[in-house]
C-alpha cells in the first residue's frame, strides 16, 4: 500500500495503516537513532515519541516528500535535541561524547554477534554528532545530501565535509582496531 | 586495512537486534493512543467504500463474495514464515510441500451461514464448489476466473490480472502468522480418534483468533477454526454489505450477489471451520479446466477499471429514484439500506422476474464502479468537497462534487448535469 494512502487510512483511524506504517518503518528508524544516540532505549523512546506525534496529528500531516522522509527528520531532529539537552547538562565537548554507560543497552550490546557491526558502533561514538548525523543519514537513512543540509541548517558543501571527515575518522578507527 | 567504501557498506549493514516485546509493547500503546484520538474527533470524515470488487462472476453468489474477501484479506499481507514455535515451522514447511488438498468450510457470517467444499492443486487453482450446481473457479496464476452454473448451463468467465507466483501453499498462507509470536502451542487434543497438537493464532489488531489442529504424525492440519469477533465498541461501524436476491424480484432461481460496503469498521461476526482434509491426494486435473463447457451459454468479460462514467451512471440511477435530487452526502452512496430498495423499485417489473433480477445484478456492477471511483479518485485526495445544497439532476450550474487531480494543482468539477470539467485552482467553485 503507498504512503499517501497509509496515511489517509490512518487518519480515518485505521489501525491496520498504523500497523502497517510501523511495521515498515520503526526498526529502521530505531536503527537510525540509535547510531546517533549510541543508545538502544533513548532510541526506542524517540522513535516512540516520532510515532506518538504521527497518530496524533496524522489528519494535519501533508505528504510533500516521502513519508519514510519525514519519519527519519523527525527522529534526526529529536535525536538532535536529545544530544543537545544532553551536551549543556554535562558541558562535553561533541568530541568527548562516548558511549553510553548507563543500564539501557548501547547498539553494540545489543547487536547480533557480528563483530564487525560492534566495531562500527563504537567507531560511530567517536565521531562529533554533526559528522555522525551526516553518516548515518546519508548511508543508513539513504538521505540526500541537500536534505541533510538542510536539516543542520548548514550549506550542502559543509554536509558533504562533515560526512566525508566521518568516514575518514571511521575509516582510520576501525583500521587501526585492525592492526591492535 | 578496510577502504573507505568497506567503510560505507559496513556502516549500511549494520543492525541491531531489538527487542520484539518492546516493539509490540509500544506498537500496542501507538493503538490506544489512535482510539483516544479517533473518539475525540467529530466524525465529520465520510466513509470509505472497501468494496470487494466483483462483476458478473459474482452475481451468482454472494457467498462466494465473502470467501474472496477473505482471500484478499489473507493474502494481502503475504508469507511470512519465521514463527517463534519451530514445531509449526515443520507445519508449514509441510503444508508449503503439499501438492493437493481437499476441504469442506462451513461459514457463518452474522446470522448466515453456509458450508462448501474447496480442492486446491499444486498450481494453486482452486475449485469451490458452492452447491450442487454451482462450481467456482480461481486460477489466479493464469488470472482467470470462472463460474459453472449446471442447473441454468451458463459460464461466467473472468480475465483478472494473472499472479503467476501463485501456488497451494499462497491460498493457504493464513495458516503462517504475521507476527512473530503470532502463533502458539496451547496443548493437545483427540479429535476424531486422533491427539491432535493444537495451535492458536490470536491476532488481537484484527480480532481474530484462529485454531489449527495438527496431526502430529503427518504434521499437517486437520481442522483449523478461524473466529473474528467485532469489539462491543458503538465507534465501529459494522462492515455494510449490499446484497441482492432473487427471491426480492419473486425469482425463485435462489441467486445473489452482493460485496461489502465499508468504512471504519470491523468485520462482522465471522467464522469459518474448515474439516475433512485430504492432503496429496490425486485430483482430476479436468476438475480444474477453466474453459466453459461447449453446450454452456457463455459470457466472457475482462474487469475494467472505475472511471468518470460509472460514477455518473450511478448518480444518474440515483436522481431517478431521488426526485432528481443528487446525493450531496457521498455517505448515501454506502448505504445499503437505501441503495438495496432503489435497486427494487427501479428493476422488479412483476413481469419476467429472473430477467429483472439480471438486470438489477447487472447495473449493480456500474453501480459499484461508481462508487470505487469515488473512493479511489475523489475522496482519498486531500482537497475534495460536496456541495452545501442541494443539487437537482440538470442543474449545470451547480457544482456536486469537486475535487484536486492527483498530481495536479487543477481540480475536476461534476456538475449537476453530470458533466465534468477541469479547472484550475482559483476558479473552483
Amino acid at each position: 500500500m503507498k504512503d499517501k494512502r497509509l496515511i489517509y487510512k490512518l487518519n480515518c483511524g485505521s489501525k491496520e495503516a498504523l500497523c502497517l506504517i510501523y511495521e515498515k518503518y520503526r526498526d529502521d528508524l530505531v536503527r537510525i537513532a540509535a547510531g546517533l544516540l549510541n543508545n538502544v532505549g533513548t532510541a526506542e523512546d524517540v522513535v516512540q515519541d516520532v510515532f506518538l506525534m504521527l497518530v496524533h496529528s496524522a489528519d494535519k500531516y501533508e505528504i510533500r516528500t516521502s513519508l519514510k522522509g519525514y519519519l527519519t527528520t523527525c527522529v534526526a531532529n529529536k535525536a538532535r535535541n536529545l544530544n543537545r539537552g544532553k551536551l549543556s547538562k554535562n558541558s562535553v565537548s561533541l568530541d568527548d561524547v562516548e558511549p553510553a554507560t548507563s543500564n539501557s543497552k548501547a547498539p553494540d550490546q545489543c547487536m547480533i554477534c557480528d563483530e564487525d557491526f560492534q566495531q562500527v558502533y563504537k567507531a560511530m561514538a567517536q565521531l562529533p554528532y554533526e559528522q555522525k548525523e551526516a553518516v548515518i543519514l546519508r548511508i543508513q537513512a539513504k538521505m540526500k545530501f541537500r536534505e541533510i543540509a538542510k536539516l543542520q541548517s548548514t550549506s550542502i558543501k559543509t554536509t558533504l565535509s562533515r560526512y566525508n571527515y566521518g568516514l575518514n575518522k571511521l575509516r582510520s578507527i576501525l583500521n587501526s582496531e585492525v592492526k591492535k | 586495512m578496510r577502504s573507505a567504501d568497506d567503510i560505507k557498506r559496513l556502516v549500511e549493514k549494520a543492525k541491531i537486534k531489538l527487542d520484539p516485546e518492546v516493539k509490540s509493547a509500544a506498537l500496542e500503546e501507538l493503538i490506544n493512543k489512535l482510539e483516544k484520538t479517533k473518539q475525540s474527533k467529530p466524525t465529520s470524515r465520510p466513509d470509505i467504500w472497501r468494496i470487494i470488487m466483483t462483476s458478473k462472476i459474482t452475481k451468482l453468489a454472494a457467498a462466494a463474495v465473502i470467501i474472496i474477501a477473505v482471500m484478499i484479506g489473507l493474502n494481502q499481507f503475504g508469507i511470512k514464515v519465521d514463527v517463534s514455535s519451530p514445531a509449526f515451522a515443520d507445519v508449514l514447511e509441510q503444508v508449503k510441500k503439499a501438492t493437493s488438498v481437499y476441504y469442506k468450510e462451513n461459514f457463518q457470517v452474522g446470522d448466515n451461514s453456509w458450508s462448501q467444499e474447496m480442492m486446491i492443486n499444486e498450481n494453486g487453482v482452486k475449485r469451490l464448489i458452492l452447491n450442487k450446481n454451482m462450481v467456482m473457479l480461481f486460477d489466479s496464476r493464469n488470472g482467470i476466473n470462472l463460474t459453472l452454473d449446471s442447473k441454468a448451463k451458463r459460464g461466467f468467465r473472468t480475465v483478472i490480472k494473472p499472479r503467476p507466483e501463485m501456488k497451494l501453499f499462497n491460498s493457504l498462507d493464513f495458516l503462517a502468522t504475521r507476527h512473530k509470536k503470532g502463533i502458539r502451542f496451547v496443548g493437545n487434543e483427540i479429535i476424531d480418534g486422533t491427539e491432535t497438537m493444537v495451535y492458536e493464532d490470536l491476532q488481537p489488531l484484527n480480532f481474530s483468533c484462529t485454531t489449527i489442529w495438527v496431526d502430529p504424525e503427518t504434521n499437517l492440519p486437520l481442522r483449523v477454526v478461524s473466529e473474528t469477533i467485532p469489539p462491543d465498541d458503538p465507534n465501529y461501524f459494522p462492515i455494510k454489505m449490499l446484497s441482492l436476491y432473487s427471491k426480492d424480484f419473486d425469482d425463485d432461481s435462489d441467486l445473489s450477489c452482493g460485496g461489502n460496503l465499508c468504512g471504519n469498521c470491523t468485520p462482522r461476526y465471522t467464522k469459518k471451520v474448515m474439516t475433512d482434509f485430504q492432503w496429496n491426494i490425486d485430483l482430476d486435473p479436468a476438475l480444474f479446466d477453466t474453459e466453459i463447457p461447449e453446450d454452456y451459454e457463455k459470457h466472457e468479460e475482462k474487469l475494467s477499471q472505475p472511471d468518470e462514467t460509472y460514477l455518473i451512471e450511478a448518480l444518474k440511477f440515483w436522481s431517478e429514484m431521488s426526485d432528481g435530487l443528487l446525493p450531496i452526502d457521498v455517505n448515501d452512496l454506502m448505504d445499503p439500506n437505501t441503495i438495496e430498495p432503489m435497486f427494487i423499485k427501479k428493476f422488479k417489473k412483476g413481469q419476467n422476474p429472473y430477467q429483472e433480477y439480471n438486470n438489477a445484478a447487472d447495473f449493480m456492477d456500474t453501480f459499484r464502479w461508481g462508487a470505487i471511483f469515488v473512493e479511489r479518485k475523489i475522496v482519498s485526495q486531500k482537497n475534495w468537497h460536496a456541495s452545501k445544497e442541494p443539487v437537482y439532476f440538470g442543474q449545470a450550474d451547480k457544482p456536486l462534487y469537486w475535487w484536486q487531480i492527483e498530481d495536479s494543482n487543477n481540480y475536476q468539477v461534476i456538475y449537476g448535469d453530470l458533466t465534468i470539467d477541469e479547472v484550475a485552482e482559483d476558479e473552483i467553485p
